[in-house]
């Protein structure tokens, strides 16, 4: 069976079992994150109210009459505020800006050290810890929008390849079993989708389309197919003169039963191996098209639009980098823990596939 | 040698076809003509003038009632009370649709823009500050990226080996919107190193275009060390390698004389296929950086709902693709006498 024999090179290979294990924790992040166990939810509706900041102390009385009542860092700078105790350092590092108009409160994941040096910290270290990314200029926790991303990664990872590997393995597996003119159509056809550019080819087909996460997945399901049923059908190629599928031939199985009972899963090993390189340029494609702006609406926490706001808000001054930051080392090592368990099984299972 | 070409150049017309035909698809069947014209006319999008879009763009013409109405609106002997109706016009069919569309994408007739330039000529016009800032791009990391392969194949199975495929894996790790984003912020924006964006004609030019270029070569270079260290690598077990050896020659001959030049049959493969990319221009440099290239334009397009320009962009970039491919195959028949065959 592949599913053993996968198991069995991953755990001598004590780097893919790390990175295999970092994929695993993030899986279960998503998954806790997904029936809401874990991470605040941080939709649009939860959105805090940007609110118009006047006089620190107006504003202090219109909080306590809204009675905002979710922990937020900026009443406890207010307060400090108000009480003449952090103006200085707080204007200094960029942690709040009270100004009259659109601006809003934000602070960075530093907090708790910056408040150290000013020997203010009693009052805030729990504030400070439950941010301990910062929040962004929304101020919404950070390392939620983060998790939340990484729900989303799975999400993108997963979908997509549930729309793109029944394709490219059907496709394939026609063309190469029953060679002649399928093969032919097969051939023209993965060709076709091959020439058009395939970032061309994405926003072709998303600048139309409304900015949802379902379409954004189906058209990263369906332009990212081709590679895969290439492999697919160069193996069927080789596979179908093999004895054991003459042997099922002669025996009277059906062409249906040949391809998916017998030489399928012969070859699925290709498939586990392209779905790691897969996962990852996915996610990346999503991140592409929400910065180009047309992939999902920006009130989704993806890591796209945690990145293309990133954008203004390095633009700032002082500005505002922990977002990006934290969403690119999110990317980064899972991208580096796909492509470690992705080489490593290429690696042991099929040599000849790299590339 | 005659036959081979024209063989491959016979197979590449049915995908050429299979382009028009997809890109038919993408923005005629898949998008109706009404969603097209309110896409395109924006706010100025009510009944009226969709339908006044769609006779001017072909998707309709009017039926004989129409064509009467509108002869009799025009002499003002229309009886009061005449109007044009949704009834007057009717679909044209597909198939000459497709066939107008065909014809005109393969004489170039790409129509014109959103600010009424004629599409091929805006087009012409960003593919100099592309071309400018890609080759040398593409060179630059193409060289390193080969020389470094080189390198690790000297070394094989070392420390030096190992750490360069590390550091391969780690920079294609990368995300490379956040990448450009940090190096525009650090390099150009806080410490001054580059200009933040700008183009500029002639050489002066490449003072804008210097940090994109270097971006470039960063981001491309784990994927390029991986590739060429492979191929050097495949190279350096064949039999040809173990001759020149045996002959007494020393390594750095053997790697740069013998294995480089045989290494440069699958390179030449490879750099025609990436041509299309190198037209392209990177997309999301040319953006960050203000380069008024090919790719600046298209996400430009993007953003405007520009059809025209879109439809031109996809459809030159894919017949590059299937050119570039068919130059390969013609270059490998010539230089590898055994592909001809079969």
């Amino acid at each position: 069976m592949p599913w053993r024999e996968v198991w069995r090179i991953l755990r001598k290979d004590r780097l893919a079992m790390i990175s295999l294990t970092v994929i695993t924790i993030c899986a279960v992040l998503a998954a806790l994150v997904h029936f809401g166990i874990l991470a605040e939810d941080v939709s649009e509706t939860h959105r805090l109210r940007r609110i118009e900041i006047g006089e620190p102390s107006a504003f202090l009385l219109r909080m306590q009459r809204e009675e905002l009542v979710r922990p937020f860092a900026l009443d406890s700078w207010i307060w400090l505020l108000s009480n003449g105790l952090a103006l200085e350092s707080a204007e200094m590092h960029g942690m709040i800006r009270l100004r009259r108009g659109r601006d809003w409160s934000y602070h960075p994941p530093t907090v708790l050290i910056q408040l150290q040096e000013h020997g203010i910290v009693g009052l805030l270290r729990r504030e400070a810890w439950a941010y301990p990314l910062g929040t962004n200029l929304d101020g919404q926790n950070v390392l939620s929008i983060l998790l939340h991303g990484l729900r989303w990664a799975f999400i993108i990872g997963v979908v997509t390849s549930l729309i793109a590997i029944p394709i490219a393995v059907v496709i394939g597996s026609l063309g190469g079993y029953f060679g002649g003119i399928v093969d032919d159509i097969v051939v023209w056809i993965y060709s076709t989708f091959a020439s058009v550019p395939q970032l061309l080819l994405l926003i072709a087909l998303l600048t139309f389309m409304d900015k949802s996460m379902m379409n954004v997945l189906i058209v990263i399901g369906v332009t990212t197919w081709v590679d895969l049923c290439r492999l697919v059908r160069a193996e069927f190629f080789k596979h179908k003169e093999r004895e054991y599928v003459l042997a099922a031939r002669s025996l009277g199985q059906t062409h249906t039963r040949i391809i998916f009972r017998h030489i399928l899963p012969n070859v699925s090993h290709i498939v586990i191996i392209t779905f790691t390189i897969r996962f990852v340029q996915a996610v990346s494609l999503e991140v592409f098209l929400s910065y180009v702006g047309i992939g999902v609406d920006p009130s989704l926490a993806t890591w796209g639009q945690v990145i293309s706001a990133a954008k203004d808000e390095l633009a700032r001054q002082p500005s505002v980098w922990w977002p990006l930051t934290g969403a690119t080392v999110f990317l980064f090592i899972l991208s580096l823990a796909f492509s470690i368990v992705g080489d490593s099984l290429r690696d042991a299972l099929d040599p000849k596939l790299r590339t | 040698m005659l036959l081979y070409a024209i063989r491959r150049i016979l197979y590449a017309i049915p995908i050429l076809f299979g382009v028009i035909l997809l890109t038919f698809t993408l923005f005629y069947v898949i998008n109706t003509p009404d969603a097209l014209a309110i896409k395109e006319l924006q706010k100025a999008a009510n009944p009226e003038t969709v339908r006044q879009w769609k006779i001017q763009k072909g998707f309709c013409v009017y039926t004989e009632e129409g064509l009467r109405k509108t002869k009799e609106i025009e002499t003002g002997r229309a009886s009061p009370g005449t109007v044009i109706t949704d009834e007057d016009i009717r679909p044209v069919a597909m198939p000459v649709l497709f066939l107008r569309y065909g014809l005109d994408l393969l004489t170039f007739d790409f129509g014109r823009d959103r600010d009424d330039r004629p599409v091929s000529q805006v087009l012409l016009g960003g593919m100099v500050p592309s071309l400018k800032m890609m080759v040398p791009a593409f060179c630059l990391s193409e060289i390193i990226t080969i020389f470094l392969a080189l390198f690790c194949a000297l070394y094989r199975g070392t420390k030096i080996d190992r750490a360069f495929v590390v550091l391969a894996v780690f920079l294609m790790s990368f995300n490379s919107v956040a990448l450009i984003l940090f190096f525009q912020k650090f390099l150009a924006a806080d410490w001054r190193y580059f200009p933040i964006s700008g183009y500029d004609t002639g050489l002066s030019g490449y003072a804008y275009l210097a940090l994109p270029i270097l971006i470039y070569v960063g981001l491309s270079m784990g994927v390029g060390i991986r590739f060429n260290r492979i191929l050097m690598l495949d190279e350096i077990h064949q039999d040809y390698v173990r001759t020149a050896r045996a002959k007494g020659l020393g390594e750095n001959t053997v790697l740069f004389r013998h294995v480089l030049r045989n290494a440069l049959i699958p390179l030449i493969t490879r750099w025609a296929v990436s041509i299309p990319f190198l037209y392209l221009g990177s997309l999301l440099l040319e953006t960050f950086f203000g380069i008024p290239g090919l790719g600046g334009i298209t996400l430009e397009a993007i953003q405007n709902a520009d059809l025209n320009t879109m439809r031109a962009v996809v459809f030159l970039g894919a017949l590059l693709f299937v050119l570039a491919n068919l130059t390969a195959d013609i270059l490998y028949g010539i230089v590898d006498p055994r592909v001809r065959v079969g």
